[in-house]
């Protein structure tokens, strides 16, 4: 659903001043790519932020749970697979895990607090990325909840400490390709297209981002925002409890122009200047991530972790589509 | 999931119009809700999919047109075109010499092809005022020397429709306008003897 702050950044589109545009230090605040989509955000129910994988079982000089992405399974049913619904169900008594039923007035994915168990990472309302940075990447495997650009390892344990596997994750798509910032954001391409398909090959399969396709726009002013999350950033999410919440973000330029931050605002994954305004968002009461074992083949290891290398391009994970008709 | 943006956001539109006469008084004669057309839309899909113009002034509402033959069915929101838009820059600002209306001509996008020809008036940006985070008015002022003396197939034409208009969202050039509000009202007839102000509201939520 659309919330207040679209409804904002029209009214921003409307009044902006046209007569800037004589000024040449300020014709930029002209350009459209400042008041296009602008970032997608990924997010799930506010208490599950303290469980699932963001759970630490041990913390040795600031490294938690020895620097391995660790899971603990509670489903009996597809034990290589990580259901957070059972985890939600093991800990019912005390863990609320009902994402925030959307609403007009949202301003972030989840209006309760979403720190994590290690407090001093923040919190923002979805999952952060500590792993784009080299000074917090150390906290992704309890933070969350996207991996690094390096090859990490992740652990699957049963209730009792019983190995069930474990395994070597690929790098996180996400930040192999400095896709996301700190705090969660995952940058769009800034590229017109008709569909996805027609881009993939031109942008190394989704190695831009987000994607915005115009497909329907004079037939019903429709246009679609897609997104592929790839194998090891899915299993990431899977493991830290799965994706109940998409963001759809825009600048915020009145906030930005406001604190003497002018354009260009151009991209930088490491050190993100920019300010955003929650434009939409959609919220799933069930996880999006839910995956299962298939006969003896493990749900997490076969399908989430390692790649299906007869899809091209490789590492593709599953792709979400959201249409938005402007009728 | 496909989601239909205007009843999501609450987008609406709202309609005054005063007669202003020469002492300064002002009389209320309309007053209500109008539509939102189905061009609005067109541009936000034009602007978000990165696909039309590359500054943002071109999907502002900068021009409005009036007429002389609206009527209540054209108030649905895939109405692209005043039924009878006034059809000369002299309908609009006479001999030019008194009237402060800025008339000029220009293409309309009219259901899917571009249309030359169209007049319009041109609403400044002084006019446009950001009312609250979610609420912009635009201010058009007919003063009592324009519009007047309008007449069709020889007989005095009334206004009765109005409608706003989105600048240029494909960067076409010429430019090309669409349609993006529209509202039929009780028939006026323009004399030099009052101006008309329309205060035109849209709104989010």
């Amino acid at each position: 659903m659309f919330v207040k702050g679209f409804g904002e950044h029209i009214i921003d589109i409307l009044t902006v001043n046209p007569e800037l545009s004589g000024i040449a230090s300020a014709s930029s605040i002209l350009d459209v790519s400042n008041y296009t989509f602008q970032a997608l955000t990924f997010g799930k129910d506010a208490e599950g932020f303290k469980h699932h994988a963001h759970t630490i079982h041990s913390e040795s000089d600031g490294v938690y749970n020895n620097g391995k992405l660790h899971i603990v399974v509670y489903n009996n049913t597809s034990p290589s697979s990580y259901h957070s619904s059972a985890t939600k169900a093991y800990f019912s008594s005390t863990y609320n895990s009902d994402p925030n039923y959307p609403h007009y007035y949202d301003t972030r994915l989840e209006r309760a607090s979403t720190v994590t168990n290690v407090s001093s990472a923040g919190e923002v309302g979805h999952y952060l990325n500590p792993a784009a940075v080299s000074s917090t990447s150390g906290l992704w495997n309890v933070v969350g909840g996207f991996p690094p650009s390096t090859v990490t390892e992740y652990v699957m344990y049963n209730p009792t400490g019983g190995l069930v596997t474990s395994g070597s994750m690929k790098s996180g798509f996400f930040n192999e390709h400095s896709l996301m910032n700190p705090s969660g954001y995952l940058t769009f391409a800034q590229i017109s297209a008709s569909s996805a398909s027609s881009v993939k090959s031109t942008i190394n399969g989704w190695a831009s981002g987000a994607l915005v396709t115009a497909s329907g726009i004079d037939t019903n002013a429709q246009i679609q925002i897609c997104v592929t999350l790839h194998t090891s950033d899915l299993a990431s999410l899977a493991a830290f409890g799965g994706l109940n919440h998409i963001g759809v973000w825009c600048l915020d330029i009145r906030e930005m122009l406001a604190s003497g931050n002018v354009p260009p605002y151009t991209w930088n994954a490491k050190n993100d200047n920019r300010k955003y305004k929650l434009v939409a968002k959609k919220t799933f009461w069930d996880d999006l991530l839910y995956h299962e074992d298939f006969g003896t083949n493990p749900g997490f290891d076969e399908y989430l972790v390692n790649a299906d290398t007869s899809i091209s391009p490789v590492n593709e994970g599953p792709e979400y589509i959201f249409d938005i008709k402007f009728t | 999931m496909i989601v239909n943006t205007q009843d999501n956001l609450g987008m609406k539109g709202h309609l005054s119009i005063s007669k202003i006469f020469k002492d300064g008084t002002e009389e209320l004669v309309f007053d209500d809700k109008n539509v939102i057309v189905s061009g609005f839309g067109w541009s936000l899909a034009y602007l978000f999919s990165k696909t039309g113009s590359d500054r943002i002034t071109d999907f502002q509402i900068d021009r409005f047109q009036v007429g002389v033959s609206g009527h209540q069915g054209n108030q649905v929101s895939s109405t692209y075109e005043l039924s009878g838009p006034l059809s000369s820059v002299a309908e609009y600002v006479g001999d030019g010499v008194d009237s402060n209306v800025y008339s000029f001509e220009a293409y309309q996008w009219k259901n899917g092809q571009a249309y030359p020809d169209s007049i319009y008036g041109k609403i400044p940006s002084s006019k446009i005022t950001k009312i609250d985070d979610r609420s912009v008015r635009y201010t058009i002022l007919l003063d009592e020397d324009s519009c007047n003396g309008l007449t069709r197939d020889g007989s005095d034409a009334y206004l009765n429709e109005i409608g706003l208009f989105v600048k240029n969202p494909q960067a076409d050039n010429p430019e090309c306008s669409v349609l993006a509000a529209y509202r039929y009202f009780s028939e006026i007839k323009k004399t030099e003897d009052f101006g008309l102000i329309f205060r035109w509201t849209i709104s989010f939520g």
